[in-house]
């Protein structure tokens, strides 16, 4: 399973495909924001983003990857220190399937992929 | 000096300016009291008139800054002492980890010079805690980012009040290039939320609102 990694905090993006490796997800492409995200969507299998980016934000990236023919299934993590209800709806509203909260741990985000993956596989 | 306070101040002299006009008024319209007096009269209320426009300017002042400035200024060092509080916590947390993965590094030499029957078990033991103590050191780091939205969340505040008090600087008709610049710059968007408290209890928070509202969803 092939990961993308959104955030424009390099620390961030090492600390969740650190994240992402230490639960055994081995293939990850990174990106600094939702504007080079949106250009390497190819052959990407789970989308894993920040919310505050500059240029194209985590929201604005994840209703511009729901518009899309080639990646409106895409499934779709937000990872953000945003935690207020409002954001929380914003996000739910624009389309991602689940939500993490920063700081977080290898193990939150391994459940959410996998309740994300189970659900898919329900569907 | 509080909001309600200057209000008053502010009405109580304008009060007394028009009184002192009302009584200028009369006194340069009596005729008893003759040509000197007549200009001394005109210049006073002339000084009444331009004090009253002071005062006036004074007014739109307190209306460009307000309350929140105040407010702002307050979240601001809320912000900046979590700040500090947070690079602390994740200092302390790194160094016990690092003292933590020595101490196992001090283990395995210990089981290197002292062979025993299930060393090489006990070693792949205490590697894999290492491993394990060295990757947690990395997710201490994530203080970094909320830290750095926290900032920013701080900095824009500050911009925000510098603002206003540009606009009041601006109405009371002095100059301020510092502030211009301050004034003119764009502010990204930060977290207001950014923290590493509470991370459980906020998490399930999200989760739960997230379960509501597919529940809610799929239900109509």
């Amino acid at each position: 399973m092939r990961f993308l990694v959104v955030d424009d905090s390099a620390t961030m993006r090492r600390i969740v495909v650190n994240s992402l490796q230490r639960v055994g997800f081995t293939e990850v492409v990174e990106a600094a924001d939702g504007a080079e995200a949106l250009e390497k969507l190819s052959g990407i299998d789970f989308l894993i983003t920040d919310w505050n980016m500059p240029k194209v934000s985590g929201a604005e990236l994840t209703r511009a990857v729901r518009a899309r023919d080639d990646s409106r299934g895409l499934p779709i993590i937000m990872v953000t220190a945003r935690s207020v209800r409002d954001d929380i709806l914003t996000a739910m509203e624009a389309g991602v399937d689940s939500y993490v909260v920063k700081p977080f741990t290898p193990q939150v985000l391994r459940e959410k992929i996998d309740a994300v993956l189970a659900s898919r596989a329900a569907a | 000096m509080p909001t309600s306070r200057i209000a008053e101040v502010l009405y109580d002299s304008e009060t007394v300016l028009r009184l002192v006009d009302s009584e200028l008024e009369e006194l340069r319209d009596d005729p008893a009291d003759g040509h000197p007096l007549a200009v001394l009269l005109t210049l006073m209320q002339r000084a009444n008139q331009e004090t009253a426009c002071v005062l006036r300017t004074l007014s739109h002042g307190r209306d460009a800054l307000g309350d929140i400035p105040l407010r702002e200024i307050r979240e601001s060092v809320d912000k900046l002492t979590e700040v500090s509080t947070a690079t602390e916590a994740a200092a302390h947390r790194i160094m016990d980890g690092i003292d933590r993965a020595q101490g196992m590094l001090d283990a395995l030499d210990r089981l290197a010079e002292e062979p025993t029957v299930n060393g090489a078990i006990q070693e792949a033991m205490v590697r894999a805690r290492l491993r394990e103590e060295l990757f947690q050191i990395i997710g201490a780091l994530q203080f970094q980012d909320i830290t750095s939205q926290q900032l920013g969340h701080a900095a824009q505040m500050l911009g925000d009040v510098s603002r206003r008090v540009h606009a009041t600087t601006s109405l009371l008709g002095g100059s301020c290039a510092e502030a211009e610049s301050v004034a003119a710059e764009a502010s990204p968007i930060f977290a207001e939320s950014a923290s590493i408290k509470d991370v459980g209890e906020r998490q399930a928070a999200a989760d739960a609102l997230f379960w509501a509202e597919r529940t809610r969803k799929a239900a109509s």
